[in-house]
């Protein structure tokens, strides 16, 4: 009996022991928390202008990626058409284009979207396009579409 | 403790369950270790960041809006979240995630699991007959068998639930005398199926079945004429399905509704080569399912031995019959084509899933040549060497193999940094789906999604409205949203006349509104509301949500009257 009780000692001391690990990594690197709050029209400490042109950056590659992806066939299986292939191609280039404008992969996202809903201009020649119905079989020609901003 | 004076003091203190609890703990974590290097970190891989998605908006829901997580508008422009089958809070160790946050607390919950399901396999195995160290290989290479870890590396979130099937096997078998265990097999069954069991679900539901079917022939052979004795396996089997459900009621039959108003989207010609159904899978480490070299060498002496075949006849016939569907689709001769007939099972895309209960039934008939080993040996001194130092060989083997499969990947898949938390308004916004797990902490819905079930989403969601609730006649009046969270959206809406109130999301059957009549608008949640000032109060409660909450009081009651029958029987 005695011997019984010991061991549900020891467990209850390596089941605290690894308790107490999980609060000290927890505790040593907590979730971060960034304010998405602007200040005037600053925001994670870039300008409006500055946004826009990053904006500008963000999206300067999108009609190379269009045009690469309508060669891809579409399939009902995971959801593959055109948007995806957009998207795969939009995911590898942000993350480039984000690095050297020293953004983080979620700041980028962040300033596409302001610049999607506050309508910013993008470069010459670039038109952005909202994507089809989500999970759509095959997505309908860029025409059909939304267009989310057009350059002037 | 083993009082059985011939064993070694380790095979007596196997038998200590705190002592044996200790031991698996400390495998475990060692076997996991190397995901823990960097545990802030998220996965890149498309599917730890599919899962992360959906586990980062239930703890959300919760922490944030105080809500249970019913519908989830961070993705596809919002779809179900009680009702996804790939979603997997409503389990024992979702507290880990809400603690320790998404990424942290996803790989932490691996580790209970884990323990859990070695226990499981032990009790199982021993309540079989078998002593000590065979059960040690029954607990402890099935719940560390090769994909466990590979799972891990791939961010198949959820599946190392599968490891529970030990104890859902050992609460029906031991049901069959005492009816009070089956709910026990039943409420593991409904923690193997809410985390995301829906993959592995079927599977071993179909296990489960097939041995209540041979141990009802087994009973017929044994001349048993009394037909509730023969068909009583069968009975608990259904009551142990019967139990499972309802335990799960909440999410189950929103799920049910998914699964079969909106099957996957699956490749109907998979099939499998004999060599990739019957060697590829279990020959190498972070295969679907090894089991290690030490297991395989019993489970072939399973079937050379007599005595140990004998015992091990159901183990053996269940791992012919589940490895014949491993081949797939090979038209009609191929068994998987009847079983694609039943209704949950056509939404199984692949089959070589069905290698984890292959897996299952291998490591039950190496334990059985194991056991068989030792009793044969049992006047032997040799015995005492060669039985435990198999079970301890067959035990390193799945540990140390899983290691190194986790150990060689220690910055892949996890080279995501954390993502913040950066709180803003909700929004729809275009996303991406290839960084899907970014956006709940951004507080946007990203409308670039993907995932095998068609989810009904609407072609006029925008990711780029001034704002998300809107009229479709703007000049009739003004919207303003007063409250968001996303199981209840308050808006403070002004007509000048009768007009279709918009909401930037999908509609769903579970949304109800406090003024005029919810529809659908081409798929996007509207409202027709008379002229008038009012504060309108959309929320969302799927009816079959009521009907499952009814299911868990019913499955607890049930669980409640064996109890006490089983202590009035048996003081």
């Amino acid at each position: 009996m005695k011997s019984r009780r010991a061991a549900w000692l020891l467990f209850t001391v390596e089941v605290l022991a690894l308790g107490a690990w999980a609060v000290h990594v927890d505790r040593a690197d907590p979730p971060a928390v960034v304010s998405g709050e602007w200040s005037g029209d600053v925001r994670f400490g870039f300008g409006e202008a500055e946004r826009r042109r990053m904006f500008q950056e963000l999206v300067r590659g999108e009609p190379d990626e269009r045009q690469k992806v309508e060669s891809q066939s579409e399939s009902a299986i995971w959801n593959r058409n055109r948007d995806s292939w957009f998207h795969q191609r939009e995911h590898s280039r942000l993350d480039g284009v984000a690095a050297t404008l020293s953004l983080a992969s979620w700041q980028a996202y962040l300033i596409l979207d302001e610049g999607f809903k506050k309508h910013w201009p993008p470069p010459p020649g670039v038109t952005v396009y909202a994507d089809d119905a989500p999970l759509a079989r095959t997505a309908r020609p860029l025409a059909a579409r939304r267009v989310i901003v057009s350059a002037p | 403790m083993s009082d059985d004076p011939r064993d070694s003091w380790w095979v007596r203190a196997l038998e200590c369950t705190p002592l044996r609890l200790t031991i698996f703990v400390a495998l475990v974590a060692a076997a996991l270790s190397p995901i823990f290097a960097q545990p802030r970190n998220g996965g890149a891989t498309l599917d730890w960041q599919f899962f992360e998605l959906f586990d980062e908006v239930a703890r959300k829901t919760l922490l944030q809006y105080h809500q249970l997580p019913i519908w989830n508008p961070y993705f596809c422009g919002g779809i179900t979240q009680v009702g996804n089958p790939q979603t997997s809070y409503l389990v024992p160790t979702f507290p880990l995630v809400l603690w320790f946050g998404t990424t942290f607390g996803e790989r932490l919950s691996d580790i209970p699991v884990l323990v859990i399901g070695c226990e499981g396999g032990y009790r199982l195995i021993r309540h079989l007959g078998l002593r000590p160290p065979a059960a040690l290989v029954g607990a402890t290479t099935f719940a560390l068998f090769g994909r466990t870890f590979a799972w891990m590396h791939d961010g198949q979130h959820g599946l190392a639930g599968v490891s529970l099937t030990g104890w859902i096997f050992y609460g029906y078998l031991r049901g069959l005398e005492r009816p009070k265990y089956l709910a026990l097999g039943g409420a593991f069954f409904a923690w193997l199926i809410s985390y995301r069991g829906i993959e592995t679900g079927p599977e071993v539901a179909f296990l489960l079945a097939l041995w209540a079917l041979f141990l009802c022939l087994a009973r017929l052979r044994a001349g048993e004429r009394n037909w509730r004795a023969v068909l009583w396996p069968a009975a608990a089997c259904a009551a142990v399905g019967a139990f499972a459900l309802g335990f799960a009621g909440l999410r189950m039959l929103p799920v049910l509704e998914t699964v079969l108003v909106h099957p996957r989207i699956i490749d109907e010609t998979r099939s499998n080569g004999l060599l990739d159904a019957f060697v590829r899978p279990y020959a190498f480490p972070g295969g679907y399912a090894f089991v290690g070299v030490t297991t395989y060498v019993l489970f072939v002496a399973a079937v050379l031995l007599p005595s140990a075949r004998k015992r091990a006849a159901i183990a053996l016939l269940a791992t012919f019959v589940c490895g014949a569907l491993v081949l797939g689709m090979h038209g009609p001769l191929s068994p998987l084509a009847y079983l694609h007939a039943l209704p949950l099972y056509r939404s199984l895309r692949n089959p070589a899933l069905w290698t984890v209960v292959v897996a299952f039934t291998i490591v039950i008939a190496a334990a059985y040549a194991l056991d068989d080993l030792d009793r044969r040996l049992q006047s032997r001194r040799l015995a005492r060497l060669v039985v435990p130092l198999l079970a301890l060989m067959a035990t390193a083997e799945v540990a140390v193999s899983g290691y190194r499969q986790l150990a060689g990947v220690r910055q892949f898949p996890f080279t995501r940094w954390p993502i913040p938390r950066v709180a803003g308004e909700f929004q729809q916004t275009r996303g991406n789906h290839f960084d899907l797990a970014i956006f709940p902490y951004l507080d946007l819905g990203t409308l670039s999604c993907y995932d095998e079930t068609p989810w009904p989403a609407s072609p006029r969601l925008a990711p780029d409205l001034p704002a998300e609730e809107y009229l479709a006649d703007a000049g009739a009046g003004q919207v303003h949203r007063a409250l968001w969270s996303p199981n209840r959206i308050d808006l403070d809406v002004a007509l000048e006349r009768p007009a279709t109130l918009l909401v930037n999301q999908n509609w769903a059957s579970g949304w109800r509104s406090s003024a005029g009549v919810v529809r659908s608008h081409e798929g996007l949640l509207a409202v027709d509301l008379p002229a008038g000032q009012r504060r309108v109060t959309l929320t969302m409660w799927p009816p079959l949500c009521t009907a499952g909450l009814l299911a868990m009081l019913l499955a607890l009651g049930a669980a409640g009257w064996l109890v006490r029958r089983d202590r009035v029987r048996q003081p």
